[in-house]
């Protein structure tokens, strides 16, 4: 039962890590990119990361549940510094000057296409 | 004292899942080094001058339901940046622009960087800049930037905002 659960969230959480992948190679700019990085992250690693203390937990004894628990507190870590880092990267970027894509220039390109 | 007192003991419980060594030796190099580290600098933790203990107590009261409700919004938000990801016409879909928002009820420094943060975690927007009490926030499609502010600043306002900073506006 809880090699089950424990292979569902290894398989989920890998397969979020995937979508974030293609997101950050297939978005158009700078801020979607940061949208895909950042946020397929934290669910895929607290996923990845929960499934690593389950499994850890079967062994049922107190060394392993010490072990869990530092696990645990990675993830309150990456719940905390994933935001921050997106944050921090999208306003480097804004200041740099970087403005969002729109996709108004997917129509006038469009348009010129069919001309 | 009583703030040098609650970072000892949070330092101390650290200390303990951090070694997981339970002899007389390690323990007490433990807290040695948790009374050094609160004393000078305990005052740094919970050091917010508007914050009474009742308003402390009703954040760790209101925590745990505000997290359930993030990490529900963190599922969504997922789901909706792979369904993007994946979606064939990608690029039609999405709208992306930037949106400035002014909050009205979050007047504590701490409370407008939840709200930042949680902006963040939330389906499709990134906080860009925060200045003060304007967010510029970038929101990827119509349906991320729809579905801001609310109900995320009252939710942050409920949790986290002390009840003293809104008395004293009113006495001004």
């Amino acid at each position: 039962m809880i090699e089950l659960i424990v292979k569902i969230l290894l398989i989920s959480g890998t397969f979020f890590f995937l979508g974030t992948v293609v997101g950050l190679i297939r978005f158009p700019d700078f801020f979607t990119r940061v949208h895909a990085a950042s946020k397929g992250d934290t669910l895929s690693s607290i996923m990845l990361l929960s499934g690593l203390a389950i499994y850890n937990l079967s062994e049922n004894s107190f060394d392993s549940l010490l072990v869990s628990l530092k696990i645990v507190l990675i993830i309150a870590f990456v719940f905390i510094a994933s935001p921050a880092a997106a944050h921090s990267l999208t306003e480097a970027g804004f200041l740099a000057g970087y403005r969002p894509w729109t996709n108004d220039l997917v129509d006038e390109k469009e348009k010129e296409e069919e001309k | 004292m009583f703030k040098q007192l609650l970072t000892f003991i949070l330092l101390f419980i650290n200390w303990i899942i951090f070694s997981g060594k339970f002899d007389l030796f390690h323990i007490a190099i433990g807290l040695i080094a948790a009374l050094i580290v609160s004393l000078l600098s305990g005052h740094f933790v919970f050091d917010s001058p508007n914050r009474k203990v009742k308003d402390y107590l009703r954040t760790a009261i209101k925590m745990p339901f505000y997290i359930v409700w993030l990490f529900w919004n963190i599922l969504k938000s997922n789901f909706y940046v792979i369904y993007l990801a994946f979606h064939p016409n990608m690029k039609k879909i999405i709208s992306p622009r930037l949106l400035q928002i002014k909050t009205n009820d979050l007047k504590d420094e701490f409370s407008r960087y939840v709200f930042a943060q949680s902006v963040t975690l939330t389906p499709g927007t990134v906080t860009v800049l925060a200045e003060s009490d304007v967010f510029t926030i970038h929101a990827i499609s119509d349906y991320a930037a729809e579905s801001l502010p609310n109900p995320l600043e009252s939710k942050v306002k409920n949790t986290f905002e002390p009840i003293a900073i809104n008395n004293l506006e009113e006495n001004v």
